[in-house]
């Protein structure tokens, strides 16, 4: 089928549209031919320059699929009034696959006499400006759906926090640096403490300011205890201060009367356990002693050693624990000497080394640096070195030395006593000092050895001092012991 | 040959362009470049009646009916409803536009793709509302637009679905 050409008149028209659709494209269609102008070639078609490039109205619709259903759907427009109108919706055109170079086109149709005159153009609404702001409404959109999920995860979690403290036992409270209570749950009372000072709350927390600030400073977790009297009970509180943000401080208050009840009554019952556990083992044993002065047959002789090593070791272990009962409780009175600790630990190193070489170990003397004074009990250090020196030898591989050392360490005259064991594993280092302490790799108090960290750490705590072991088995064997005093 | 118009539906940034342009292209961006309009793509697949050449129109997001333009969704034999696992509320609107689709154009065919499957972490579609909606009658897969997990599974199961 032949298109028509185009009068003089028409031109006219078409041009003009062309011009207020700058950037169009004008094409004439039938149902099988598609005549295409280049919108900027369009004046020179006006003065029939023109050479228009033909084709099918089926390339057409390969180049902008689009236009069939366009085309289609204007069908019943076709049968319409001469010179109206008809707009396509919007569709992108693409150059290649890069979503880059899309362009948004819009095409509308005019129908001429018997010619069907398509103009194809960026969509007016689809400028870049446009397809800006749709892009960051979209992204608005997106945000806000996020947030509102969020809002509705912390409503669910604040619920899940909420229901938490109301079980815990724990007084919990949100206190700014100068100690004003921000918030606060649980706890009896159900007083709103909100904007008070915490002392007016606590009272016993008074001086709780450098806690605060030492808190925030660290950025660590701090504990303080403090007791109440309550008619003419003691009641025993526990408060723990973790730092929330720059200057808000989480503390935790809890009752712990009854826990310390309980360790009083423990303590009190291993007391009296050993003072009368002792009469009857003491008994045994000088009984003992007394059969074997009785020209024993060789037989009798052997059980009776056996049973006289046996209750010696109770008797052993009843006299380690009310030492320890009575330096832990203060009613062991400790010497104050000026003294240099190099000097008190090569004392006290002369001593186990005899004991060693008898067996056939070294002990080596590291580092020993001087003037270090302290103010001590000789026999008290003494009895710690012994202890920790003792303990290394025992688990140490019989050819390995063990090595000691005396250095400054931050304010401390620190012993060290360096031993190629297997090690204390992290979990358990912390335990190791408390009395029957008994470590999941069974090395335990074998000979009351428990006992005697327990023992040295309350010799070393009732001086001030500090006590430790440093010890990283997954990395390299051996431990660390090692004890601290002030330096004067 | 056989060509069959499918439309992509759901909300927006739900990965319809992704899922189009791995399934054509076998790309895929992490740029969202929201869609405006309509865009086509075409693609040959093989089923069980020989060849077809599906031709797949994208169309931007509309959570807004009344601003779905029915003309776009005219001659389509299918249609694929894309959710984003992330964002639960896009199944909502993919329910509506199942209804307002079923309304004007009939039951044809169609399947539910819960799109983004790579992002287990953030997923937040539970498994009962999944188990709701197969028993409800929809042909369910769990899709990637990112890793490509079920795309071309996605589009053949369709492909199969309209030349039945
Ligand atoms: N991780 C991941 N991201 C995806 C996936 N599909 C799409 N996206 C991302 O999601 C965002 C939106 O993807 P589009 O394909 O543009 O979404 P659309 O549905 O076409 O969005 P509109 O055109 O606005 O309706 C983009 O940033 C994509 O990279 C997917 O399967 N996994
Ligand atoms: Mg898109």
């Amino acid at each position: 089928m032949r298109v028509d050409e185009p009068s003089e008149n028409q031109g006219m028209i078409v041009l003009q549209q062309q011009m207020a659709l700058f950037d169009t494209w004008v094409c004439e269609v039938t149902d099988q031919d598609a005549l295409v102008w280049d919108a900027d070639v369009a004046p020179a078609w006006c003065a029939r320059h023109l050479q228009p490039s033909p084709g099918t109205t089926a390339d057409l619709i390969q180049l902008l699929p689009y236009l069939e259903y366009f085309l289609t759907d204007a069908a019943a427009f076709w049968n319409g009034a001469e010179g109206a109108t008809c707009q396509s919706g919007a569709f992108v055109a693409t150059d290649g696959h890069d979503r880059a170079n899309e362009w948004l086109l819009q095409a509308t149709a005019t129908r001429l006499g018997r010619r069907r005159l398509l103009y194809i153009g960026p969509y007016r609404a689809g400028t870049e400006e446009h397809r800006e702001v749709m892009q960051k409404s979209r992204e608005l959109m997106l945000a806000h759906e996020a947030l509102q999920q969020k809002e509705a995860e912390l409503s669910l979690s604040e619920a899940r926090l909420r229901g938490i403290l109301k079980v815990l036992p724990d007084q919990v409270f949100v206190l700014r640096m100068d100690g004003e209570v921000l918030a606060h749950a649980g706890g009896p009372d159900q007083a709103d403490l909100t904007g008070l000072v915490i002392d007016t709350v606590v009272p016993e927390l008074e001086f709780i300011g450098d806690t605060l600030k030492l808190c925030l400073a660290e950025g660590s977790i701090h504990t303080l205890t403090f007791e109440r009297w309550i008619g003419s009970a003691a009641h025993y509180y526990e408060a723990r201060f973790a730092p929330m943000s720059v200057d808000q401080v989480l503390m935790v208050v809890r009752d712990c009367t009854r826990a310390k009840t309980i360790e009083r009554v423990k303590e009190e019952f291993l007391a009296i356990a050993c003072n009368e556990l002792r009469a009857p083992i003491s008994g045994i044993v000088g009984v003992l002693e007394m059969a074997r002065e009785e020209g024993l047959s060789e037989e009798s002789a052997h059980w009776v050693g056996l049973g006289l090593e046996s209750a010696n070791r109770g008797l052993n272990l009843i006299h380690r624990l009310l030492d320890l009962k009575r330096i832990e409780s203060g009613a062991q009175k400790f010497s104050r000497h000026r003294i240099a600790a190099d000097k008190l630990v090569m004392e006290g190193l002369a001593q186990c080394c005899a004991v060693a070489e008898k067996a056939g170990r070294v002990i080596k003397r590291g580092v020993f640096e001087s003037g270090l004074m302290v103010l001590a009990d000789p026999d008290a250090v003494r009895q710690v070195l012994v202890m920790l020196v003792t303990n290394a030898l025992k688990f140490t591989p019989e050819d390995e030395p063990i090595v000691v050392e005396t250095r400054r360490w931050e304010g401390f005259a620190r012993v060290s006593i360096c031993d190629r064991g297997p090690g204390v594993r992290k979990k358990d280092q912390a335990r190791l000092f408390e009395k029957f302490a008994q470590l999941e790799d069974g090395r335990s108090r074998e000979e009351g050895a428990g006992l005697g960290l327990s023992i040295a750490r309350a010799i070393v705590e009732r001086h001030q001092g500090r006590i430790g072991v440093e010890a990283d088995p997954d990395k390299a064997p051996g431990s660390t012991f090692w004890f601290a005093f002030p330096l004067l | 040959m056989l060509q069959k118009k499918v439309c992509l539906l759901g909300s927006f940034s739900v990965g319809k362009t992704s899922l189009i342009a791995q399934f054509v292209h076998g790309i895929f961006g992490e740029k969202y470049l929201t869609t405006i309009g309509v865009k086509i793509d075409k693609r040959r697949v093989t089923t069980e009646k020989g060849e077809t050449t599906l031709v797949i129109w994208d169309l931007n997001g509309q959570d807004d009916l009344q601003k779905v333009r029915l003309a776009n969704l005219r001659g389509s034999s299918g249609f694929l409803f894309v959710v984003d696992g992330t964002r639960p509320a896009t199944l909502n609107v993919v329910l509506e536009l199942d209804a307002l689709v079923q309304r004007e154009m009939g039951a044809l065919p169609r399947l539910l793709l819960l799109n983004k499957c790579d992002l287990q972490d953030e997923w937040l579609l539970e498994a009962s509302r999944v188990e709701e909606l197969r028993a409800a009658g929809w042909h369910v897969k769990r899709t990637s637009a990112k890793t490509g997990e079920q795309v071309a599974e996605a589009f053949g199961a369709l492909a199969e679905m309209m030349v039945r």
